[in-house]
């Protein structure tokens, strides 16, 4: 009865107990399996890594708007909200208002992302304010 | 001659320049964010004026605002 599920291919009744090798190759053959499930598994996580990749920010060119708001220009340029604020008040970064949002305009903001923000000497403004 | 479309409608205007939706368009518009001109019934949005806006710079858009 035990010997019947021990290896995968059954063996028949009349061989005496499996050869150690048969158990090792049975061995082999669940390590093998855990191998692969481990790889499917990878690759799961791969794929899950590929669909995020797709879903970040599409480049500025495909945005359908001509400018963008603060919150999107940080996000992608890996700078705080308020240096962008600070910029924008000391007249180095445009903006235009509309209602109670304020965008930069997207010429603006491409120059930012490709060139970063313009020289900030105010830094000591910033600290002064805190 | 110039290139032709000078007005586009509140909408597209809205969406286009600003990321707004319609409802956000027309508010812009009546706030007068988006500078309009109202033929009959129909309000079209103004292409030049719009473009000056997003083209100021920061400087000259603050000066202009003070």
């Amino acid at each position: 009865m035990r010997r019947i599920c021990e290896g995968s291919s059954c063996q028949p009744k009349s061989l005496p107990s499996p050869a150690p090798s048969a158990i090792a190759l049975a061995e082999g053959l669940v390590a093998l399996g855990r191998l692969s499930d481990l790889t499917i598994r990878l690759e799961a996580v791969l794929s899950r890594l590929e669909a995020a990749a797709a879903l970040a920010p599409p480049p500025l060119d495909e945005t359908d708007s001509l400018a963008m708001s603060v919150n999107e220009l940080c996000r992608r340029g890996g700078f705080s909200r308020s240096l962008a604020y600070e910029h924008i008040k000391q007249g180095t970064l445009p903006s235009v208002t509309i209602g109670r949002r304020r965008l930069i305009p997207s010429a603006a903001a491409r120059e930012v992302l490709a060139r970063g923000l313009p020289e900030a000497p105010h830094h000591a403004d910033v600290r002064r304010r805190r | 001659m110039e290139r032709l479309p000078r007005t586009i409608s509140v909408p597209e205007a809205g969406r286009l320049y600003f990321g707004l939706g319609r409802n956000g368009s027309y508010a812009a518009a009546r706030r007068g964010d988006i500078p309009t001109i109202r033929l009959g019934r129909r309000l079209r949005a103004l292409v030049e004026p719009l473009e000056e806006k997003l083209q100021a710079t920061g400087d000259k858009a603050r000066g202009e605002a003070a």
